[in-house]
C-alpha cells in the first residue's frame, strides 16, 4: 500500500524535520506532514541564536550542558546554517559584577568556554556594543538560520526516502482498538483528502501539539508564551551581544545573515491567539529600550519588521512569565502515560536541541519498532554542509556578480552547485536586496518544496531585505508562476497575500524610513497595480 | 537669489504650479530634493475613483482638498492641466467628465482620468481590439507576462506571446540587475535596434490587430512608438511597468523642460532646510542643504508626503519638518495591519485654509501655501486621486498667487 | 525629531531612480549600477569582504545618483568609501602620473614647449598608450610655460594695495596648464576691489589621488590644505576657487571620503562665480562692462560636481549679467571624462559614449563658445566637439 509508513510525523518545524531525517537515516520509512510550510511555527520565529548555553548556565545547568554539546555538533553538521560569530555577555553599570563571577563559574561547570575580557577589548571586538559597559565575558555563541536548518533536514530526509507533505492538515487521528494507526488529512491547497497509516505517529506540533493530542483523547498541559522580536535593517553587530544578568526580556542581540535581531519579550497568551501573533506597541517599546542598552546604535537603525513566536512550554508550574519553566526536552510516550499506543509527543526543548529531541524520539521509535540502528545525526553533515571549506573553490555555480555568488553559496553551501545559474537569464536577480536569482527560485521550487512566495522567502530570503519585497515581489510572483506552473490568477493572489504578509510585520514599526517604504508599497501594490480589487479566485 | 515664487518640491504638483506661474510671467524656482514620485507612476493620472469623477467630487466633505477648490473650479483646472501637458509635449487621452480604464502592470483594469497616449486603455472593461501580439524582451523581469496575457484573454482578446532578443539586450542581460525598463528603452532609442525589432514584429505578429510591448519605447526620444507603428504598419500599445517607469520619467522630464523653457529655475538635489521670516511672520526666504538662500514674495510647499519627506513620522507622531506646519489626520496608530485597508497615515497632511495657506498654530501664513500630497484629509490610494489632487491644488494655488 | 536612520545607506527605499540617471550604467552594461554598487552592496558588504564586487570600481564618482536620490542617500560616497576600504587594485605608474597633477605639472611647466609638442605627436601617444594604458586618442591638456603661482608672486605688491583681500585656491590646472584663467580671476577680483593672495601653502586638492587609489597621500595633502585654509580663515580671508571640482573636494570629499574634519573652514571656501554673483546681487558692488563688447552666444555646461554642489545657477546668473552674452543652458549631463577616468585606455569608449549626447547638444546649440566651471570637462568637450571652452570667469574678464 502506498500510504503505509513506519512512522508519521506531524509538524514540520525543526523538531519534526529532525525526527524525519533521523528516521530516514536509520532506514525507517517516515512521512512528515505539515499543515503549512516548514518552519512556520516557533522554529522560524526566534532569534536564530546558536546558544552556547551560557544563558542557562546559572539557572538551568542541564539545558546549558545540552546547548553547548549541540552547539558543537551543529557547527559540524550544519556549517552552512551556522555563523561562528562568538558572543559577549556584557555587564552594564546597573548590573552586578558579582553576577558575572557566578556566571563564569557556572559556565565553566557546564563545559562552556567563558572568558572575562576587558571592556576595552570588548569594544574592539564589537564596536557597536554599549561603550558604558563595565564587564564582558566571551562565550562561544553564534547564529543559526532556522529556515535553512529545517530545509536541510527535510531535504536530507527526502534524499533518504522520507516523504514530505506540506499544506496538509491532520484532521483526524485514526484510532483502532485504542491504538493510533494513522491520520486523515486535508490538502489545504487542493482540497484533496487523504489517509495515511503507520505504526507510530509522532506529535511534533509545538504549541499546536495540545490540539493533536486532544484528537487522541490525551491531555497535555501547555503554556503558550509569546516572544516578540524586532528585525533591524542590516548587521549592526557581528558578535552576539547578551546582558550578563538573570535572563530577562530583550537582552539578546543576534546578527543573522544580512540583518540583526533583538528579542525577546515574554508574555502568556491564550491558545486562540497562537495562530495570529501581533506585536504590540508596548512590546516594540520594550524591545527598543532594552536593545539600545546592548547597542546604542539601534536607536537610529531602521527597523524592518516585528514578529512574534510562541514557545511550546510544557507547564510544570504556574509561573505566568513562562521563564523559569525548564526548557528541558519532554518526550511523552502516550502508551505508558495515557494508555494510547502508537502515539508519541515530542515537545519542550528549544531550537538548539532539536537534533537531540529527534534522537531521543527516534530512539524510542526504534525500541518500539525493534529497529537496532544507532543515531548518526550528530556526525552526518546536512546537505549543504558537506566539505564546507571547499565550497567556494569547487562550486560550479557560475554567477556573474560577486555578491550574488557569495550570497547563494552562503545560503545553500555546497548544494549551490545544483542551482542552475548557467545562463544570463537564470543569473538575473529577482530580489536585489538579498541577491536571489531566477535560477535559485527555480531550484527552491523544484527541490525545496516551495509552494508560494512566502515559502520562497523562507528558502531564499526573497523579500527579506531592506525593501521587504517592494521591488521584487511582482517579479518573484511572475517567475514563480512560470516555474511552478501556477495560473495567473493563483500567482496574483499569492502576490497579494505576500505583500499583505510583509506589511503585517512592517506596520508595527512603521515610522521613519519604514513608513516611507510602506507608503511606497501601498502606492505600488494597492494603487498602481490595484491589487486590493483583485477578485477572489477559487 | 530672488524669485517671485519659490516652490519647495520637484514633483507633479510643484511642476504644475511652477509652469502655471511661469507661463503667467512669474519668476518661479523649484527646490527639488531628488527625482520625484512621478518616476514611479505608471503613466496615468487619476482624478477620482468613480465612473464620473466630477459628480463624486461634488459630494466630498469640506475637509477634502477638492472641496476647498470647488467642483466647478476642479473641472476648469482639469482643463488647464490637459493644456499644460500638451504644451509640455505629453500627449494624453481621457477626460474629467468620465473616467476610462488603463491596464496595470499586473493586468488589472483601473479607473483613470488621463493616461499617456499609447498605454493599453479602455472605456469600461472592453478593449477596442480583439487580437494582440505581446512582445517581451528575453530575460526582462519587469513585465509580468502571464498576468498580462491572462487579463487580456479574460477581456476577450486573443493574445499571442513572442519573446524577442536583440544583441544589445543580450549584453544587458549579462548584468544580473541592470536590465531595467530604462535600459530596454535606451536600446530602442537606437534606429538599428528599432528596425530589428520592427522586422521581428512583422515576422512574428501574424494577423494580430495590435502589437503590445512593455512601456519601454524610447528613453531619450519621444516618438519611438509612432515610428515603430509606421515601420510595422500596426497599432503599437504599451503595458506599464513598475518603477522606475519610463513613461513616468519621460513625463517628469517633459514638465521640467517646459518649466525651464518658460524661464523657471530648478534647484536639483537641494533640500530646503530652514526659512527666515519678517516681523509679520511672513516668509522671506528659504535656505537649502546646499547653502543657497532663495528669496521670494510667495512660497509654496509641495514636498509630498512621507515618501518625498514632506512629512516625517517618528514614534511620537507626525510633523512637517521645514515650517512646522499644523498637521491634520495624525491618528494613532498610523497604520492598519491590513495593507489593503485604508491606511490612516495616508490621510495625514498639513493643515491649510480655504486658499491653501498653511496654518501654523492655527493661524494662516499669508504668503505660504501648500499643494499636492503634503495636504491631508484624503486618501490618494483608495480614492485614486493622488495625481488629481497634486495637479488641481497646484493650479489652484498658482492662480491665487497670480491674482494676488 | 530623529526620524531617519543614521546609517545613510538604509534611507534607500529601493525606488531605483538612481539607476536612471547614472551615466555609466547607461552606456556600460557591465557596471552594477548605483543602487547595487551603493546601498544594496553596502548592506551586503557588512557580511564580509567576499561580498565586495570589484565591478563597482567602474563608478566614475560623478555623483549624479546623489542628485537624483529622493532619500538623500550619499550613493557615490558609499561606493567610493567601499572602494577605498576594499579595493585590492594597486595603483601603477599610470595612476601615479595622472594623480600627481602637481608633481608632474611642476616638471612639465619648466619644459612646456617640449612636453606639449611631444605629447601632441601621434607616435608618442601610441607609446603612452602601450606603456601607460592611456588611450592614444586622448588629447592631453597643454602645459603652460611658467606657473600661475610664479606670476602672482610677481604681482604681490600690486595686489597688496587693495583694501579688501581674498585667498585664491587656484588648483593645479590654473597653475600649470592655464594661468590665464587665474589672471582673469585676478582681473575680476581687482575690479571688485579685492586683492588676490595665495594660500600660505597650496597642495593639489587631491581629487585625482582619491580616484586613483592614493588615499594616504590625498589625506596628507588635504591636511596641508586644511591647515592653510584655517590660517586664511583666521585672518578673515575668504578662500575662493575657480575650479568646481577643487571646491567640491575641499568642501565635501575631505569629510565624506577622507574622513577629515573640515567643518570649521567649509563655509569659508567659495566658488568664484558664486562669490562674485553674491557680491553683485547685494547691489553694493558693480562691474563696469565694456560698452563695445561683441555679441557672444554661450552654451553653459553644468559639470557633475557643480551639479552635486548645487551651484550651477550662480554661474548661469553671473553670465546672464554680462551685456551682449546670450546664454543657452545645456541640459545637465555628464561629459564622460570624470577627471582622470576618461584618460585610461579601458575607459575611453565608455567615456566618449557617456559624453555623446552632450557633444551632440553642444553642436546643435549653435553657440560661439561653451562655458563650464570644470577644467576636465573643458578638455573633454574641446577634444570631442568643434567648440572652444571658456570658464565663466574668463568670459566675464574679457568683457571688463
Amino acid at each position: 500500500m502506498n500510504n503505509q509508513y513506519d512512522v508519521i510525523i506531524v509538524g514540520g518545524g525543526a523538531t519534526g524535520a529532525g525526527v524525519a531525517r533521523d528516521c530516514a537515516l536509520r532506514g525507517i520509512r517516515a512521512l512528515l506532514i505539515e499543515r503549512a510550510d516548514i518552519a512556520t511555527g516557533a522554529t522560524g520565529r526566534n532569534h536564530g541564536l546558536l546558544h552556547s548555553g551560557a544563558r542557562y548556565a546559572v539557572n538551568d545547568r542541564e539545558s546549558a550542558e545540552e546547548c553547548i554539546k549541540e552547539n558543537m555538533i551543529l557547527r559540524r553538521i550544519a556549517s552552512h546554517c551556522v555563523e561562528d560569530t562568538g558572543g559577549l555577555f556584557i555587564t552594564l553599570p546597573e548590573d552586578s559584577l558579582e553576577f558575572q563571577a557566578k556566571f563564569i563559574d557556572a559556565c565553566r561547570a557546564a563545559g562552556i568556554g567563558a572568558e572575562a575580557i576587558d571592556p576595552k577589548q570588548a569594544l574592539a571586538l564589537e564596536p557597536s556594543v554599549n561603550p558604558t559597559l563595565i564587564g564582558a565575558v566571551k562565550v562561544p555563541d553564534g547564529s543559526i538560520d532556522p529556515f535553512r536548518l529545517t530545509a536541510a533536514n527535510v531535504l536530507d530526509a527526502q534524499l533518504h526516502g522520507a516523504k514530505v507533505l506540506t499544506y496538509t492538515l491532520v484532521e483526524q487521528l485514526i484510532i483502532e482498538s485504542g491504538k493510533v494507526v494513522g491520520v486523515k488529512t486535508l490538502n489545504t491547497l487542493t482540497g484533496e483528502r487523504g489517509e495515511y497509516r503507520a505504526q507510530i505517529t509522532v506529535n511534533a506540533c509545538g504549541i499546536w501539539g495540545r490540539d493533536l493530542a486532544a484528537k487522541a483523547g490525551v491531555t497535555i498541559n501547555m503554556l503558550p508564551a509569546k516572544g516578540a522580536l524586532l528585525v533591524f535593517g542590516h548587521r549592526v553587530n557581528n558578535v552576539v551581544i547578551n546582558r550578563c544578568r538573570k535572563p530577562a526580556d530583550a537582552d539578546i542581540l543576534v546578527p543573522g545573515d544580512s540583518i540583526t535581531v533583538i528579542g525577546t519579550t515574554s508574555s502568556k497568551v491564550p491558545f486562540d491567539q497562537c495562530d495570529n501573533m501581533v506585536v504590540t506597541a508596548d512590546e516594540v517599546d520594550l524591545l527598543l529600550r532594552e536593545g539600545c542598552m546592548l547597542a546604542p546604535a539601534l536607536e537610529h537603525t531602521r527597523i524592518l519588521r516585528a514578529y512574534a513566536g510562541v514557545r511550546p512550554l510544557v507547564a510544570s508550574d504556574d509561573d505566568p512569565s513562562g521563564r523559569s519553566v525548564s526548557r528541558g526536552i519532554v518526550v511523552l510516550d502516550h502508551a505508558t502515560r495515557d494508555g494510547v499506543d502508537g502515539f508519541i509527543t515530542i515537545t519542550g526543548g528549544k531550537l538548539m536541541t532539536y537534533r537531540l529531541m529527534a534522537e531521543w524520539t527516534v530512539d524510542l521509535i526504534c525500541k518500539k519498532l525493534g529497529v537496532a540502528v544507532g543515531c548518526t545525526t550528530a556526525v552526518a553533515p546536512l546537505p549543504g554542509s558537506a566539505e564546507a571549506e571547499k565550497v567556494s573553490k569547487s562550486c560550479k555555480c557560475s554567477v556573474h556578480c560577486v555578491s550574488a555568488k557569495a550570497s547563494v553559496e552562503n545560503r545553500h553551501g555546497e548544494r549551490a552547485k545544483d542551482i542552475d545559474n548557467s545562463t544570463a537569464a537564470k543569473r538575473a536577480l529577482v530580489c536585489e536586496c538579498e541577491q536571489v536569482s531566477v535560477g535559485e527560485v527555480e531550484y527552491a521550487v523544484n527541490c525545496l518544496g516551495v509552494k508560494n512566495l512566502i515559502d520562497l522567502r523562507r528558502r531564499t530570503r526573497v523579500g527579506m531585505g531592506t525593501c521587504q519585497g517592494e521591488l521584487c515581489a511582482a517579479r518573484a510572483a511572475s517567475v514563480m508562476s512560470e516555474v511552478a506552473g501556477k495560473s495567473a490568477a493563483e500567482a496574483k493572489a499569492d502576490l497579494k497575500s505576500f505583500i499583505g504578509e510583509r506589511w503585517k510585520g512592517m506596520s508595527a514599526v512603521a515610522w521613519g524610513d519604514t513608513l516611507r517604504e510602506g507608503e511606497l508599497l501601498s502606492w505600488l501594490y494597492d494603487g498602481v497595480c490595484d491589487l486590493s480589487n483583485l477578485k477572489e479566485q477559487k | 537669489m530672488r524669485y517671485d515664487t519659490v516652490i519647495i518640491g520637484g514633483g507633479l504638483s510643484a511642476l504644475m504650479c511652477g509652469i502655471e506661474l511661469a507661463r503667467n510671467g512669474k519668476r518661479a524656482a523649484l527646490v527639488a530634493a531628488g527625482q520625484s514620485t512621478m518616476n514611479f507612476s505608471s503613466a496615468s493620472f487619476g482624478l477620482y475613483n468613480a465612473p464620473e469623477p466630477l459628480k463624486a467630487i461634488a459630494q466630498l466633505p469640506q475637509s477634502h482638498p477638492y472641496a476647498k477648490v470647488g467642483v466647478e473650479q476642479v473641472e476648469a483646472l482639469a482643463g488647464v492641466a490637459t493644456e499644460i501637458f500638451n504644451i509640455a509635449g505629453i500627449s494624453t487621452v481621457g477626460s474629467a467628465e468620465r473616467n476610462h480604464k488603463v491596464i496595470t502592470p499586473v493586468g488589472q483594469m483601473r479607473e483613470c482620468w488621463l493616461s499617456i497616449d499609447g498605454v493599453v486603455s479602455a472605456q469600461d472593461d472592453k478593449l477596442d481590439f480583439n487580437s494582440a501580439a505581446l512582445f517581451v524582451p528575453e530575460g526582462f523581469l519587469d513585465i509580468y507576462t502571464s498576468f498580462i496575457t491572462s487579463a487580456l484573454q479574460q477581456m476577450g482578446v486573443m493574445t499571442s506571446l513572442c519573446h524577442f532578443s536583440l544583441p544589445e539586450l543580450v549584453v544587458r542581460r549579462n548584468n544580473p540587475t541592470e536590465m531595467r525598463s530604462v535600459s530596454v528603452a535606451r536600446a530602442l532609442d537606437k534606429e538599428e535596434n528599432l528596425r530589428a525589432l520592427a522586422s521581428i514584429i512583422v515576422r512574428e505578429a501574424g494577423d494580430a490587430e495590435v502589437v503590445l510591448l512593455p512601456a519601454t519605447l524610447g528613453f531619450a526620444q519621444n516618438d519611438v512608438r509612432e515610428r515603430l507603428e509606421r515601420m510595422t504598419d500596426r497599432r503599437v500599445l504599451m503595458i506599464p511597468t513598475l518603477p522606475p517607469s519610463v513613461e513616468g520619467v519621460k513625463a517628469e522630464r517633459a514638465l521640467r523642460r517646459a518649466f525651464e523653457k518658460m524661464g523657471g529655475a530648478i534647484f536639483a538635489g537641494h533640500t530646503a532646510t530652514s526659512y527666515q521670516t519678517d516681523e509679520n511672520g511672513e516668509i522671506v526666504s528659504v535656505t537649502t542643504s546646499k547653502d543657497v538662500t532663495l528669496m521670494a514674495e510667495n512660497f509654496v510647499l509641495a514636498t509630498g508626503s512621507f515618501i518625498g519627506r514632506g512629512l516625517e513620522a517618528d514614534r511620537q507622531g507626525v510633523c512637517e519638518p521645514l515650517f512646522g506646519s499644523d498637521i491634520i489626520g495624525a491618528t494613532s496608530p498610523l497604520t492598519d495591519i491590513d495593507i489593503y485597508s485604508p491606511q490612516p497615515f495616508m490621510g495625514c497632511g498639513v493643515d491649510v485654509d480655504e486658499q491653501f495657506h498653511i496654518l501654523k498654530q492655527g493661524k494662516s501664513v499669508d504668503n505660504l501655501y501648500a499643494c499636492g500630497s503634503i495636504l491631508g484629509g484624503y486618501n490618494p490610494v483608495k480614492e485614486g486621486c493622488g495625481a488629481g489632487v497634486a495637479i488641481i491644488t497646484a493650479l489652484s494655488v498658482a492662480q491665487t498667487i497670480i491674482n494676488r | 525629531m530623529k526620524q531617519y536612520s543614521e546609517h545613510n545607506f538604509e534611507q534607500c527605499t529601493k525606488c531605483t531612480v538612481c539607476t536612471v540617471y547614472c551615466p555609466v550604467a547607461a552606456v556600460n552594461p557591465l557596471y552594477p549600477g548605483p543602487k547595487q554598487a551603493g546601498p544594496d552592496g553596502e548592506r551586503l558588504r557588512l557580511k564580509g569582504v567576499a561580498y565586495y564586487d570589484p565591478a563597482i570600481e567602474m563608478c566614475l564618482n560623478c555623483k549624479r545618483c546623489e542628485v537624483a536620490c529622493p532619500s538623500e542617500v550619499r550613493i557615490g560616497d558609499i561606493i567610493h568609501s567601499a572602494r577605498i576600504k576594499h579595493s585590492t587594485k594597486r595603483p601603477g605608474l599610470r595612476e601615479f602620473t595622472l594623480a600627481n597633477t602637481d608633481l608632474v605639472g611642476s616638471v612639465a611647466t619648466v619644459v612646456a614647449p617640449v612636453v606639449n609638442a611631444t605629447l601632441g605627436l601621434k607616435p608618442v601617444r601610441k607609446v603612452v598608450e602601450g606603456v601607460m594604458k592611456i588611450d592614444h586618442r586622448r588629447i592631453f591638456p597643454k602645459y603652460a610655460f611658467g606657473t600661475f603661482e610664479g606670476w602672482l608672486k610677481g604681482q604681490r605688491k600690486a595686489q597688496a594695495l587693495y583694501a579688501k583681500q581674498l585667498a585664491y585656491f587656484h588648483g593645479c590646472y590654473v597653475n600649470y596648464n592655464n594661468p590665464d584663467l587665474g589672471k582673469a580671476f585676478v582681473k575680476v577680483a581687482n575690479a571688485l576691489g579685492y586683492g588676490v593672495q595665495l594660500l600660505e601653502k597650496e597642495k593639489c586638492c587631491g581629487v585625482a589621488l582619491i580616484s586613483n587609489g592614493f588615499v594616504e597621500q590625498a589625506k596628507k595633502q588635504a591636511k596641508t590644505n586644511i591647515k592653510s585654509i584655517t590660517k586664511a580663515t583666521e585672518q578673515k580671508l575668504k578662500v575662493v576657487a575657480t575650479s568646481s571640482t577643487c571646491t567640491f573636494t575641499l568642501r565635501d570629499e575631505y569629510d565624506h571620503l577622507l574622513g577629515l574634519d573640515n567643518s570649521a573652514i567649509r563655509d569659508n571656501i567659495d566658488l568664484a562665480t558664486r562669490f562674485i554673483y553674491e557680491l553683485l546681487a547685494d547691489g553694493n558692488q558693480r562691474l563696469e562692462f565694456k560698452s563695445d563688447a561683441p555679441h557672444l552666444r554661450v552654451a553653459y555646461h553644468s559639470a557633475c560636481h557643480m551639479e552635486r554642489m548645487g551651484w550651477t545657477k550662480y554661474s548661469i546668473e553671473l553670465l546672464k549679467l554680462i551685456p551682449n552674452v546670450e546664454l543657452v543652458q545645456l541640459e545637465s549631463q555628464c561629459c564622460g571624462i570624470a577627471g582622470t577616468y576618461g584618460f585610461k585606455k579601458e575607459n575611453y569608449e565608455t567615456s566618449q559614449n557617456i559624453g555623446e549626447p552632450l557633444f551632440k547638444a553642444i553642436e546643435a546649440s549653435e553657440c560661439d563658445v561653451v562655458s563650464t566651471d570644470c577644467e576636465t570637462c573643458k578638455w573633454q568637450i574641446e577634444m570631442s566637439t568643434s567648440k572652444r571652452v571658456l570658464h565663466p570667469i574668463e568670459i566675464l574678464a574679457s568683457y571688463l
